[in-house]
């Protein structure tokens, strides 16, 4: 019976296919004759009219028309004729019709591409000899067009509305086309582009369901075709939840994997006090819960985290998110809680305030404010502070030098910020010479003046550092070369030489007294030691082996505790400096180590006020300096 | 008694409207019928009464909206396909594909016939002096309305349901295709179920006629029992007929000059002796009682106004 069904319908496409191969060779012989010049303004290359243009026009044009045409034939023609009651008055099972049908519009298109094809090829190789490399991507082209065509065509024959289906169709094809494009362009659209490529896959699926609602339309149902447009409708509303469904439920899983795949392109931004913490990725924030290793908020994208408040309860965030998670070209401040949760109204800005310019790198709080700095590189910044619940951003500071980044907040609240000034140049050069000063600057809150405390050499800005309390800056750490460091009085201006026996200074740190913990190498030994700001006597904390690549030191937030890291495979050590104690910390298990193992340094850091935090392979490990055993995962 | 091959028990089935939205159209309504193997039943009634759908119920092409079909005890919503290989359906625009031959068409409507008889089909191309090698478009309306049959039979059906085949045919062809209908029928033994208008036709070939009207039975009966039970009196007044009171059985009523003329139909014996008492009773001076043809009958049906619930089974 199939054969015959079959036969049946190949032989009411005959002439459609007659017609495919006619057209096809039509415009190849249109083409032909620009190449002598015989129909156009003049002589056409024969690898632009035949190279190019017939198997675009084949590709494009003909093959996705024709497959319209051959499924528009073998599911409509029938029921235009008034003979479709000829096979619906008889035991034809309408599964095989619609497969008999289906295989039938599909041979007939293959005839006709596959005919076209083989014409355009034979005068491609055969006659013009002109390239055909570029052909198969137009052949996929053109498949997978007529692959579209058909589907259309064949919901349209179960919803009985045209229209309904080519918007139907043309909603998956814009959709498909806008996460091609957001993928192709690396355009910011919020779902396509956090879930990359994946977002074709359920519009295609949404595609296919179409051949699959005319499938339940034709084939279930009463024979008379009542509720058949009702069931393709069906289908296709639930295949369109599904594919909704799927792009906001696996968008979610989809980021968490690509965070979980690679942890370590992850900064975790813990909140003081460690109840929180913010995973700042490149335009990707989660808000997490350190305890639980659970994700508790993913921020909207097209925001930079822009830093935690003291008390731990809030971090602001510089966004140009819209409500649809596109990108706004203007920025304002956002306002979260630990939960992740909107804290505050969010603060906008006028355009032409920070619009040219933009936001810079990072804020810093003082007090219930946060403060940032806004054209960070151009000769206009400013300082700009930002409180949370208020609608307005105001300049704390304008004109400040050129290249001015917030620097520190110090235990008294003032802000200080960093200036890289340049030499003067003619011209437009903006980039600071080496040789040029930094100066250090220090911002009052309160009163809102700015004053200027002294430069260093731009180079030694990396070497340099304020102490918590900001009555000292270290101006000079010998930069490796000399167990020295350099102290200035903010106060006086003074500065006062620390000498250490060794070779170098390994690394320093502040610590929450105003002391400085300096590691110094001496004859292959990394000796750790305790100076106070202004001189005197030096405490040997403890010695080891020193090695390259010795892992920084980083007192806890509080102060109460020293971080000395050390090898990938060697684990970590934390002094308690209250009861001038030791905990030595292992290497946890599912730590991320790289192929150098042995001389990779790990990112050790404090995730609160006793916790470490280190990147696992499977992403950041939490380690509890009272429990090292204890190492819990923050689970993406 | 044996079970009847189709049965209809009381199936409404209705056009437009989807989800209560839209204006339905009720082609069958709380319609009942029984008909037994071998017998040949007329479905008549003006066009839009429900023939034509009680058939494609019957065929599994539709599906009621509520009440019960079974065809040869099957299921025809839900065994269509075990339905349609034991039944035929032969309609009065009888679709055939125009590009194809009479040949083709056979062998086409053979392969999807799994009770195909190709002996038969032949004698009944050989007896409808068919030309295999003709194409369909070329062909007159008679000899498509031939095809058809050679098709229905040719599929050995228990079961044949005509729509109307023989409408607009010339009377010679429609001989000839009743004819076959009927030596079809004769040769299976099964039932024919013939939904026409041409109730000479029907008179011919019918054991008994169901008059259907807005989706009811109106009348229904044995050909003879019509013919016997089915009575009009002419009653001759003095002056202008008065009209008359409500009859049990009356059909039609309607006065010519000084006659009124009614058309009743006997449901209990004696009534047509009692009406002519009550119209004497009303001053008829002379009542004269005439037997009436079928189509005759079914005028007076068709012209009487129904209750919502009368139905006559005679």
């Amino acid at each position: 019976m199939f054969r015959a069904l079959l036969g049946k319908a190949l032989k009411q496409q005959r002439a459609l296919v007659a017609a495919g191969i006619g057209t096809g060779a039509l415009f190849a012989l249109g083409l032909a004759l620009t190449i002598g010049g015989v129909y156009g303004s003049g002589p056409v290359s024969a690898e632009t009219a035949i190279g190019s243009a017939l198997p675009l026009i084949l590709g494009l044009g003909v093959w996705p028309l024709w497959a319209l045409l051959a499924f528009s034939q073998a599911f409509t023609a029938d029921r235009a004729s008034g003979t479709e009651s000829f096979l619906l008055d008889r035991p034809v099972p309408p599964r095989r019709l619609f497969a008999a049908r289906c295989g039938a519009a599909l041979t007939a298109w293959s005839a006709v591409a596959a005919a076209t094809l083989g014409l355009a090829w034979f005068l491609a190789r055969a006659v013009y000899g002109v390239s055909t490399e570029s052909w198969p991507l137009l052949v996929a082209t053109g498949g997978l067009l007529s692959a579209l065509a058909a589907c259309g065509t064949l919901l349209a024959a179960a919803l009985g509305a045209v229209s309904l289906a080519a918007a139907l169709l043309g909603l998956m094809l814009g959709l498909g086309a806008l996460a091609a494009a957001v993928q192709l362009l690396r355009s910011q659209l919020v779902l396509f582009e956090a879930i990359g490529w994946f977002s074709l896959w359920p519009i295609a699926l949404g595609v296919l369901s179409f051949p699959l609602a005319a499938w339940v339309a034709f084939t279930r149902g009463e024979p008379g075709g009542r509720g058949r447009a009702q069931r393709a409708a069906l289908v296709t509303g639930v295949a369109l939840l599904v594919i909704a469904g799927v792009l906001v439920a696996v968008t979610p899983s989809l980021i968490r994997l690509a965070m979980g795949g690679a942890p370590s392109t992850w900064q975790v931004e813990f909140a003081p006090g460690g109840r929180s913490a913010v995973l700042n990725g490149w335009r990707h924030l989660w808000v997490v819960d350190p305890d639980s290793g659970s994700a508790r908020r993913f921020i909207p994208p097209w925001s930079h985290f822009l830093g935690w408040r003291e008390d731990g309860t809030m971090f602001a965030v510089a966004t140009r998110a819209t409500r649809l998670g596109g990108e706004s070209r203007r920025e304002r401040i956002a306002f979260y809680d630990a939960e992740g949760r909107r804290a505050a109204p969010d603060i906008a800005f006028a355009r032409d305030e920070i619009q040219l310019f933009g936001i810079g790198t990072g804020g810093l709080w003082a007090g219930d404010e946060i403060f940032f700095v806004t054209a960070e590189d151009s000769e206009q910044g400013a300082l700009w502070r930002a409180r949370p619940g208020e609608t307005r951003g105001r300049v704390a500071a304008a004109h400040l030098p050129p290249l001015t980044r917030p620097l520190q907040v110090t235990r008294d609240g003032m802000l200080y910020l960093v200036s890289y000034r340049r030499r003067e140049h003619r011209g437009k050069a903006t980039q600071p010479a080496l040789e040029a000063d930094a100066e250090l600057l220090r911002f009052d809150p309160g009163t809102g003046k700015l004053a200027r405390l002294g430069t260093i050499p731009r180079g030694r800005v990396l070497h340099s550092g304020l102490a918590p309390s900001g009555r000292y800056w270290l101006v000079d750490d010998g930069g490796r070369e000399a167990a020295r460091i350099v102290v200035r009085n903010l106060a006086t201006g003074d500065e006062l030489e620390h000498r250490f026996e060794g070779e170098a200074v390994l690394e320093w740190e502040w610590l929450a007294d105003d002391r400085l913990a300096v590691m110094v190498e001496q004859r292959g030994v990394a000796r750790l030691l305790l100076a106070g700001p202004g001189g005197g006597s030096q405490e040997e904390l403890g010695s080891w082996p020193a090695r390259p690549n010795w892992g920084r030191l980083q007192a806890s937030g509080d102060g109460s505790m020293l971080l000395v890291r050390d090898h990938a495979t060697r684990g970590a050590r934390v002094f308690h400096l209250a009861d001038a104690r030791w905990t030595e910390i292992p290497p946890p298990r599912g730590l991320k180590v790289e192929a150098t193992a042995e001389r990779a340094p790990v990112l050790w850091s404090w995730a609160g006020a006793k916790t470490l935090v280190v990147p696992g392979a499977q992403g950041p490990l939490l380690i509890d300096v009272d429990a090292p055993e204890r190492v819990r995962t923050i689970a993406f | 008694m044996t079970a009847p091959v189709i049965e209809f028990r009381e199936v409404t089935r209705s056009f437009g409207g989807v989800g209560g939205i839209g204006r339905r159209t009720v082609a069958l309504d709380r319609f009942s019928l029984a008909i037994e193997a071998g017998e040949v039943v007329a479905l008549v009634g003006r066009n839009g009464a429900g023939k034509t759908t009680a058939l494609r119920l019957a065929n599994g092409v539709l599906w009621p909206d509520s009440g019960t079909v079974r065809v040869l005890g099957l299921d025809p919503a839900a065994n269509g396909l075990a339905v349609r290989e034991r039944v035929a359906l032969l309609s009065e625009e009888s679709a055939l594909y125009p590009w194809m031959t009479v040949g083709e068409i056979l062998r086409f409507g053979a392969a999807l016939a799994p009770r195909w008889d190709p002996r038969r089909a032949g004698e009944f191309v050989e007896r409808l002096a068919l030309d295999p090698r003709a194409k369909i478009r070329t062909l007159s309306r008679g000899t498509k309305a031939k095809v058809a049959l050679a098709l229905a039979v040719g599929a050995r059906p228990e079961i044949l349901l005509l729509d109307d085949p023989t409408a607009g045919l010339d009377p010679l062809v429609r001989r000839e295709v009743l004819e076959g209908i009927l030596a079809a029928i004769h040769d299976e033994g099964g039932a024919v179920v013939y939904a026409s208008h041409l109730i000479h036709d029907l008179e011919r070939v019918a054991d008994r006629v169901v008059y259907l009207d807005a989706g009811r039975i109106r009348l229904e009966g044995s050909l003879d029992a019509l013919r016997r039970r089915v009575r009009r009196l002419a009653a001759v007044f003095a002056s202008d007929p008065p009209d008359l009171p409500h009859f049990p059985g009356l059909l039609d009523q309607r006065a010519d000059g000084r006659t009124l003329v009614v058309t009743v139909e006997e449901r209990e014996d004696g009534a047509l002796a009692e009406l002519s008492r009550r119209l004497q009773g009303l001053g008829a001076t002379h009542v004269t009682i005439e037997e009436l043809g079928l189509e005759e009958i079914l005028v007076a049906a068709l012209r009487h106004p129904a209750g919502p619930e009368e139905t006559s089974h005679v």
